[in-house]
C-alpha cells in the first residue's frame, strides 16, 4: 500500500492496556504494508506508549517503521487531531473498535467524533486481523446508489493504481415494495431502469467523475445484487482473504446506512476503510417549475 | 473653429476597416522619395485593428523598405502586399516576419507564350522602322519598351502628358497606325496568337505590358479572402489611388481596382487626373501628401486599444432580459458534467463542441465533432450507451465518427498552484447558453486551500456564419489576492489514446501567426487541422502561453480564433487555416460576434414560438429550435446524426431520423438546409445501390445506419459490459422502410418547394433507383399479391417480421411518387428524362410497372374493430400487461430477453401509429382513435422518437390532455434527462418530433413562428 504517507493512531484514556496494544500491533501491520509512518497521538503518558509502541516494533520486527509519539491533553484530542490535519501532516486515520454489550465491537461517542471532525479517510482493523492477515490484494467499494459520486470509489480507484490492486463494486438494491394496486413504494433511487440494461457504465462515470479513463481499469467487476445489503457485503468479502472493504459513511451510527455498517462491524474479519462522502455541489437547471420569472 | 468636415468629402468622414491603396503615385511619390509620417501614420492605423492592402506593379523591394521596418509586429499582421501587378500576395506573422500567401506562377507553356508575344510587337515595331526593347525580368509579364531613349529612361509621373507627346509623335512619324492605341491593339492580336487564353494588357505610355495578372487579380483576392471571408461590409471599405481616369485615351492603372461586386464601396483618387476621375470616384487630389493627410485621419478616428470594453465585460450585463432566451445552469455537480455538457453543446451543423468547463474534468466529454469525418470503428468507444459496446473487426473505413479534443480547453496556474477542480472549490458557477445569440458563457469561481479565490469566466461560440470558425474569450481575475498568473492555451489531453483512439498528431511545424495547432491522422482519408490565433489585451500570443502579474481584481483577458479545416492534405489545411485566421485581431472578434449574432436573428426571425401564458414552454421550445439549428448545414456529404454533433452516441450514424422527424422543420423554416441533408442522399446513393445489391434486389436500398459512402454501417451485435452477453442486432439487414422514408422526406419537401433543379438533378434518381429496390424486394405470395417478408418495422423489439404495415405503406408511397415523377419528367422535362433513363437504363415500360407494384402490395388494413395489425400475426402474440413504470424506462432484462419479447405484445415505439402520423387524412379519425388507444397501450417508449408521436395521433383524435402530456415528455425529454442518457448526446430526432407535433399537428400547420395560445392546445392548463 503506497497511498499513505503518515497513520494516525490516536490511543484514549479509557483504552484498555490489551486494546491498546491489540491496536497498536494491527496498525504497525498497515504501516509495514503501506511503508507510511505511524504517529501515535495518546492521552495516556507518554513514556508509557513510548515503550509499548518500541516493544512492539521489536516483537514484530518491524523497526523500521518510522514511529513518532505525541501527547494530546487529556479531553482534547479531537482539537489536537484537527490542528495535526490542518497542518496537512496526516492522510489516514487507524481507529480501533470497543467491546461493547454482548462483547460485540461498537465504535464510542469520541472515536465518531474523531472521525466525523478530522475529516480523513478511517481505517477500522478489527481484532482478528493479525499477523496471519495476509496483505491486501484487492478492494471491494460497496456503492449505494444513494449519491451519484462516490468517495468511496474514487479512494479505491487511486489506492488501486497506486498498490496495482484490482477494485471490485457491489451495488446492491433494495428489494422494491409494491402496494396492493402493484404501484411501487418508497424510494427506487437504486434501481437501475433504462431503455436499456445495465447504465453500469454510467453508474461508474457519474460516480466517480475525478478518476480517468485510465485510472478506472483497474475495476474489475462490478456485481448488482439485491437482496441483504450487508450480509451481501460480508459474502463478497468473505469469499477469500486479503480484501479491503471501503465504504462512504457520514458518521453516524443511528440513522441512514448505520444499519448496515454496524452489522459489517459486528463481524467484519477484514479491514474497513471508511470514508466521508464529500459534501457536493448541487447543479441545477433554471427550466420547468424552477424557470426563473422575468425580473 | 476648423473641422475634418471642412477638410474631407462626407463619404470620407468614418472609419474604414479595410484601407486599399496604390503605392507608386499614391503612397510616394516615387520609389526613391521618402515619405516622412508614413509609417509613425500606418502604425497607428493598423495598431488600431484596421486591415490596409498595398497594391503595386513594381516588385516587393520596391516598396520602401524603412517603412516595413518600422512599423511594429502586431500592426504588420494586418498589413497585406499586393505585388507584381496582382501576382503574388504577402502578410506578416506575429513575429513580424514577411510571408508569401499566394504566387501566381506562369508555366513553361505561358512563359513562352509572352517571350512569343512581346518578340512578335517588337517586330511589328521594327517594320515601322522603330527600335523597341523588351524587359523580361518581371513575374508573369513582358514589357515592351515603344521609346527607349535616354530622356524617357525613367519618367516621373508628373512628366506623363510631355511622355505622351513624344511617344505618339514618334510612333505617328514612323507611320505605325494609330500611334500608341494601333500598338496595344496589335499587342492583344499577338497575345491571342501565342495562345494565351487570358492576357492582361496594360500601358503606362512608355510601355506596353503583357502580362497574366493585373490589379484586379489583388482587388479579388481582397475580396474573398479579406471582405469575404472577415465579413467587412462592402461599404467600409475605401480604395485609393491616384490614376482612376484615363490618360491619353489609357484607361489609369488604378481603375483595374474598381469591380462590380465592390460597388458599395468607396473610391478615391489623389491624383493629378488630367482627363477627370471616373464617375464615383472622388477627386480629392494632393498626391501623396494629401494621401498620408487622410491616414493620419483614419488613425485619429479609430479608439485606442486600452479603451476598449471585452465583449465579455460588457455581454455578460447585456444578456437576454427575457429568461426564455436562456438555458441557465447554478451550481456545479461533477457527476452532472456529461450531461450539462450536452445541452449547453454549440455548433453550426459543420462543427459541434460539447458546453464543457474549460479546466479540465476527467469525467468530462469534452469533444469537438467535424461533420462527415469519419473512421474506422475503435474498440475504445462504445455504441449507443456506455454500457455497450460493439466489435471493432468492421471494416467500413468510416464507420464511426471521430471525436476530437475541444478547442475551448485552458489550464490556469497561480503562482505555481494549479487550479483544478480536485485541488480546489467551485464557490461559485453559473453557465449560461443563450438561443438568442448562440453564446456560451460560464463562470467560476475556486477557492484553494488558503482561501485564494480566482474567477474565470468565458464567452464562446461557433460561428454560424463562417463554417470554420470558432470564438473564445477568457478572462482570469484575481478576487481577493495577487500574483503570477499563467494561462495555458493548450493543456495536456488526459488519456488521449484512450479518449481519442483515432487522432495521430502529425509532426508539421506550426507557422509562427498561430499560438497552436494540430494537424491530426484521424485514421482515414481525412486529415484534419485545428488551428488558434490568440490576442491578449498586450497584442498577439505566439505560443500557448501567457504569464502576467496580476493585482487583485485585474483581469488578464484573452481572445482566441479556433479554425479547423478538413479533408485536404495536412500541408493544404494549414494553408487554409492560415489564410482564414490572417488579419484576425481583438477587434476583430467583436466583428466576427456581431455577424453570427445577426445570422442567429434571421434564424429566429424564421421559427421563434412563444407560449404567451407559460414562458418555461417557450424556453424549452427555443432550447429545442437552437439545437435544430446547430445539427445540420449546407454540407451535402453529410446529414444529421443520431445525436447531431453533441454526442458519440451511435458512433455518428445517420438514420431515418433526418427524413421523417427533421426535414419537417428544415422543409419550413430552412428549405436551403433541407435541400442539402437529402442532397446527402443522393451522395450516398453508390452505397445504397451495394446495399440492395447485396440483398439480391436492383435499385438502391438505404442504410439503416449510414456515413459519407452510404454502406450500412450498423453493428451485426452488440456486447454488454456488465455481463459480456452479446446481443444481436437485426436492424442493420432488416429495417429497410428508411429506404421509403427517403423518398417521403424526399417529396414533402418537393411538395413544398417545387424545387424543379434538385427534382430533376437529384430527386428523380432516387426515387427512381428506391421504387427499382422496392419492385424486386417485394415477392408475390400465393394470394397473387405482393409481400414484403422478414423485416423489422420501427418496433425494433419485433425482428424478421412479414407485411410490416408501416414499411408496406412507405414501399407503396415510393412507388407511387416514383411512378408519377416519371410521368411529370416525360412531359415537362423530356430532356433530362431521356438522359436519365439513358444512365439509369430504365426500361419504357418500368415506371408503369412501379404503379403495378404499388396496386399489387399487401397493405394492411383496419379490422372489423378498426385495428390495423402492426405485421402479419401481431395480433397472436402473447398479451402483456405494461407496468406504469415499465413505461420510458423499460425494466432491465428486456433486451436479454429478445427472443422472448419476439413474441409478445409490447412494442418500443410507435409503429402503425407512424402512418396516420406522417398521413393525417389517411384513415378516419375513427380509425386513427382505434389504432391509438390499442397500441398506446403496449408501447414502452423505449425510444424517444415514441412520445412525440402519441402527441401528433392524441391530436388527431382530440385528446388534447395526452397530447399535451406526450408532447411535453418530447419537449423536456433532455433538459430533464428523462431517459438518463442525455450525456452521450442530444435526442435531435426527438426535438424534430416535437416540434411536428406542436406545429403540424396541435397546432394543424397554422403556425410556424410567432405567439401561441395554450388555449389551442391544452385549453385546461391555459385556464
Amino acid at each position: 500500500m503506497k497511498r499513505f504517507q503518515v497513520i494516525i493512531a490516536p490511543v484514549f484514556r479509557r483504552d484498555t492496556r490489551r486494546a491498546t496494544q491489540r491496536f497498536l500491533r494491527n496498525t504497525l501491520i498497515l504501516c509495514a504494508w503501506s511503508g507510511a509512518r505511524i504517529r501515535v497521538i495518546s492521552e495516556k503518558p507518554s513514556d508509557e506508549m513510548t515503550a509499548l509502541i518500541s516493544n512492539l516494533r521489536s516483537q514484530m520486527c518491524c523497526e523500521s517503521v518510522g514511529c513518532v509519539v505525541e501527547t494530546a491533553p487529556p479531553g482534547e484530542m479531537v482539537t489536537f487531531l484537527k490542528k495535526i490535519v490542518e497542518e496537512d501532516e496526516a492522510d489516514l486515520l487507524a481507529l480501533n473498535l470497543e467491546k461493547g454489550m454482548m462483547g460485540r465491537p461498537v465504535m464510542s461517542h469520541d472515536k465518531g467524533a474523531v472521525f466525523l471532525e478530522t475529516n480523513l479517510p478511517t481505517l477500522i482493523i478489527p481484532g482478528s486481523v493479525t499477523f496471519g492477515y495476509p496483505p491486501i490484494s484487492s478492494v471491494l467499494v460497496a456503492m449505494a446508489g444513494e449519491r451519484r459520486q462516490s468517495e468511496a470509489l474514487r479512494l479505491a480507484i487511486t489506492l488501486g493504481n497506486d498498490n496495482g490492486l484490482p477494485v471490485d463494486l457491489l451495488h446492491v438494491t433494495d428489494n422494491v415494495r409494491r402496494d396492493e394496486n402493484g404501484s411501487m413504494l418508497g424510494n427506487i433511487s437504486d434501481e437501475f431502469q433504462h431503455e436499456y440494461p445495465g447504465m453500469v457504465q454510467e453508474f461508474i462515470a457519474e460516480a466517480s467523475p475525478f478518476s480517468t479513463e485510465k485510472e478506472k481499469r483497474c475495476i474489475r467487476h462490478f456485481w448488482h445484487m439485491r437482496g441483504d445489503v450487508s450480509h451481501l457485503i460480508r459474502e463478497r468479502m468473505g469469499e477469500d482473504r486479503g480484501k479491503l472493504l471501503v465504504l462512504e459513511w457520514k458518521g453516524s451510527l443511528r440513522s441512514g446506512r448505520a444499519e448496515v455498517l454496524r452489522a459489517i462491524l459486528r463481524h467484519a474479519g477484514f479491514p474497513v476503510l471508511l470514508v466521508r462522502p464529500e459534501v457536493h455541489g448541487y447543479a441545477r437547471l433554471r427550466i420547468g417549475k424552477d424557470f426563473p420569472l422575468a425580473g | 473653429m476648423f473641422g475634418w468636415s471642412q477638410v474631407w468629402p462626407h463619404q470620407l468622414r468614418r472609419a474604414f476597416d479595410l484601407i486599399v491603396f496604390d503605392w507608386d503615385g499614391t503612397a510616394v511619390a516615387d520609389r526613391d522619395t521618402r515619405s516622412p509620417g508614413l509609417a509613425e501614420a500606418l502604425e497607428k492605423l493598423l495598431s488600431r485593428d484596421a486591415i490596409c492592402c498595398v497594391i503595386t506593379g513594381t516588385k516587393l523591394q520596391n516598396i520602401d523598405a524603412q517603412i516595413l521596418d518600422s512599423l511594429s509586429p502586431a500592426a504588420k499582421e494586418r498589413l497585406f502586399l499586393f505585388t507584381n501587378r496582382g501576382s503574388e500576395v504577402y502578410s506578416f506573422g506575429g513575429d513580424g516576419k514577411i510571408g508569401i500567401l499566394s504566387r501566381r506562377v506562369a508555366t513553361e507553356e505561358e512563359n513562352r507564350a509572352l517571350d512569343d508575344t512581346a518578340r512578335a510587337v517588337k517586330e511589328y515595331l521594327a517594320r515601322f522602322g522603330l527600335e523597341a526593347e523588351i524587359v523580361s525580368d518581371r513575374l508573369n509579364r513582358r514589357k515592351i519598351d515603344v521609346i527607349p531613349v535616354a530622356r524617357w529612361r525613367d519618367p516621373r509621373k508628373s512628366e506623363f502628358g510631355e511622355l505622351l507627346h513624344d511617344v505618339q509623335a514618334r510612333l505617328g512619324e514612323a507611320g505605325v497606325p494609330e500611334g500608341l492605341n494601333g500598338v496595344v491593339q496589335e499587342t492583344w492580336r499577338q497575345a491571342e496568337r501565342s495562345g494565351l487564353s487570358d492576357p492582361r494588357i496594360t500601358s503606362d505610355i512608355k510601355h506596353i505590358e503583357v502580362g497574366l495578372t493585373d490589379k484586379s487579380d489583388s482587388i479579388r483576392w481582397i475580396r474573398e479572402h479579406i471582405i469575404g471571408q472577415r465579413g467587412i461590409p462592402v461599404h467600409q471599405s475605401v480604395f485609393i489611388g491616384d490614376e482612376f481616369g484615363t490618360v491619353g485615351g489609357f484607361m489609369g492603372s488604378d481603375a483595374l481596382m474598381r469591380s462590380p461586386e465592390l460597388k458599395d464601396a468607396v473610391y478615391a483618387s489623389v491624383g493629378v487626373e488630367p482627363e477627370g476621375a471616373p464617375e464615383k470616384v472622388l477627386h480629392i487630389g494632393g498626391g501623396p501628401k494629401r494621401f498620408l493627410d487622410f491616414l493620419i485621419f483614419q488613425g485619429q478616428l479609430r479608439t485606442p486599444r486600452e479603451h476598449r470594453r471585452t465583449r465579455l465585460a460588457g455581454e455578460l450585463l447585456r444578456l437576454s432580459a427575457d429568461p426564455a432566451w436562456l438555458l441557465k445552469q447554478e451550481g456545479f455537480d461533477p457527476s452532472r458534467e456529461r450531461e450539462v455538457e450536452t445541452l449547453f453543446s454549440l455548433g453550426n451543423g459543420v462543427l459541434g463542441a460539447r458546453g464543457s468547463a474549460e479546466l479540465t474534468l476527467p469525467a468530462a466529454q469534452s469533444d469537438l465533432f467535424i461533420a462527415g469525418v469519419y473512421s474506422k470503428k475503435s474498440a475504445m468507444i462504445p455504441y449507443s450507451e456506455l454500457e455497450f459496446s460493439a466489435s471493432e473487426g468492421r471494416d467500413d473505413p468510416y464507420s464511426e465518427m471521430v471525436p476530437f479534443p475541444s478547442p475551448f480547453r485552458v489550464g490556469i496556474r497561480v503562482d505555481g498552484d494549479d487550479i483544478s477542480f480536485e485541488s480546489t472549490r467551485v464557490r461559485n458557477h453559473e453557465r449560461v447558453l443563450d438561443f438568442r445569440k448562440g453564446l456560451l458563457f460560464q463562470t467560476f469561481t475556486f477557492e484553494d486551500r488558503n482561501g485564494r479565490r480566482t474567477r474565470l469566466q468565458s464567452v464562446r461560440c461557433i460561428s454560424v456564419a463562417d463554417p470554420h470558425l470558432m470564438l473564445h474569450e477568457i478572462e482570469v481575475v484575481c478576487e481577493n489576492h495577487s500574483g503570477r498568473v499563467e494561462l495555458e492555451l493548450a493543456p495536456e489531453i488526459l488519456d488521449p489514446e484512450l479518449r481519442y483512439p483515432h487522432l495521430t498528431p502529425l509532426p508539421i511545424e506550426k507557422p509562427s501567426m498561430f499560438s497552436q495547432m494540430r494537424v491530426y491522422d484521424t485514421g482515414s482519408p481525412s486529415h484534419v487541422c485545428v488551428a488558434t490565433r490568440a490576442f491578449s489585451d498586450a497584442g498577439p500570443i505566439l505560443n500557448a502561453f501567457v504569464s502576467t502579474e496580476l493585482k487583485a481584481g485585474e483581469p488578464l483577458r484573452v481572445r482566441r480564433f479556433i479554425s479547423v479545416f478538413c479533408k485536404r492534405p495536412p500541408d493544404e489545411l494549414v494553408l487554409q487555416a492560415r489564410r482564414h485566421l490572417f488579419g484576425k485581431s481583438w477587434r476583430r472578434f467583436d466583428r466576427d460576434l456581431d455577424v453570427h449574432e445577426s445570422r442567429w436573428e434571421t434564424f429566429w426571425s424564421r421559427c421563434d414560438l412563444r407560449f404567451k401564458e407559460d414562458p418555461s414552454l417557450t424556453q424549452a421550445q427555443r432550447f429545442n429550435s437552437y439545437h435544430l439549428r446547430i445539427s445540420a448545414d449546407h454540407n451535402p456529404e453529410t446529414s444529421v446524426t443520431a445525436k447531431a454533433l453533441t454526442g458519440r452516441a451511435y458512433e455518428g450514424h445517420i438514420f431515418w431520423d433526418t427524413e421523417i422527424f427533421l426535414l419537417p422543420f428544415f422543409n419550413r423554416v430552412q428549405p436551403d438546409i433541407a435541400r442539402n441533408l437529402l442532397t446527402y442522399r443522393y451522395n450516398t446513393l453508390g452505397g445504397a445501390r451495394r446495399r440492395a445489391r447485396g440483398m439480391g434486389c436492383a435499385g438502391a436500398c438505404f442504410a439503416w445506419e449510414s456515413t459519407v459512402t452510404g454502406d450500412d454501417v450498423t453493428p451485426r451485435s452488440i456486447t454488454i459490459a456488465g455481463t459480456g452477453q452479446a446481443v444481436p442486432i437485426f436492424t442493420g439487414e432488416q429495417q429497410i422502410h428508411v429506404t421509403g422514408d427517403v423518398a417521403f422526406g424526399l417529396w414533402q419537401y418537393w411538395e413544398l418547394t417545387r424545387d424543379r433543379d434538385f427534382m430533376i438533378r437529384f430527386g428523380a434518381e432516387i426515387l427512381f433507383e428506391t421504387a427499382r429496390f422496392w419492385s424486386t424486394r417485394a415477392r408475390q405470395g400465393s394470394d397473387g399479391r405482393l409481400h414484403i417478408l422478414k423485416v423489422v418495422g420501427p418496433d425494433e423489439y419485433h425482428s424478421g417480421v412479414n407485411d410490416n404495415a408501416f414499411t408496406n405503406w412507405m414501399a407503396r408511397f415510393n412507388l407511387e411518387k416514383a411512378a408519377e415523377t416519371a410521368e411529370w419528367m416525360q412531359a415537362e422535362h423530356p430532356l433530362q428524362w431521356g438522359e436519365l433513363i439513358e444512365r439509369l437504363r430504365i426500361e419504357r415500360d418500368e415506371p408503369a410497372g412501379w404503379r403495378s407494384a404499388a396496386r399489387s402490395l399487401f397493405i394492411q388494413m383496419p379490422g372489423k374493430d378498426g385495428v390495423i395489425e402492426q405485421f402479419e400475426g401481431f395480433f397472436r402474440l402473447k398479451d402483456v400487461h405494461l407496468q406504469q413504470e415499465e413505461r420510458n424506462k423499460a425494466p432491465v432484462s428486456r433486451l436479454f430477453k429478445w427472443q422472448e419479447i419476439n413474441g409478445m405484445k409490447v412494442i418500443k415505439q410507435a409503429d402503425v401509429l407512424m402512418i396516420p402520423f406522417l398521413f393525417p387524412s389517411a384513415f378516419s379519425r375513427e380509425i386513427v382513435r382505434a389504432n391509438y388507444e390499442y397500441y398506446e397501450r403496449v408501447t414502452d417508449h423505449g425510444s424517444s422518437l415514441s412520445p412525440s408521436v402519441h402527441s401528433a395521433i392524441a391530436a388527431l383524435v382530440g385528446d388534447r390532455e395526452a397530447s399535451f402530456k406526450y408532447w411535453e415528455q418530447s419537449l423536456f425529454l433532455d433538459l430533464r434527462n428523462t431517459m438518463h442518457n442525455t450525456g452521450l448526446g442530444i435526442h435531435i430526432a426527438c426535438i424534430g418530433g416535437a416540434w411536428q407535433a406542436l406545429t403540424l399537428h396541435a397546432l394543424g400547420g397554422r403556425v410556424v413562428h410567432g405567439e401561441v395560445s395554450l388555449n389551442d392546445i391544452h385549453p385546461r392548463r391555459a385556464a
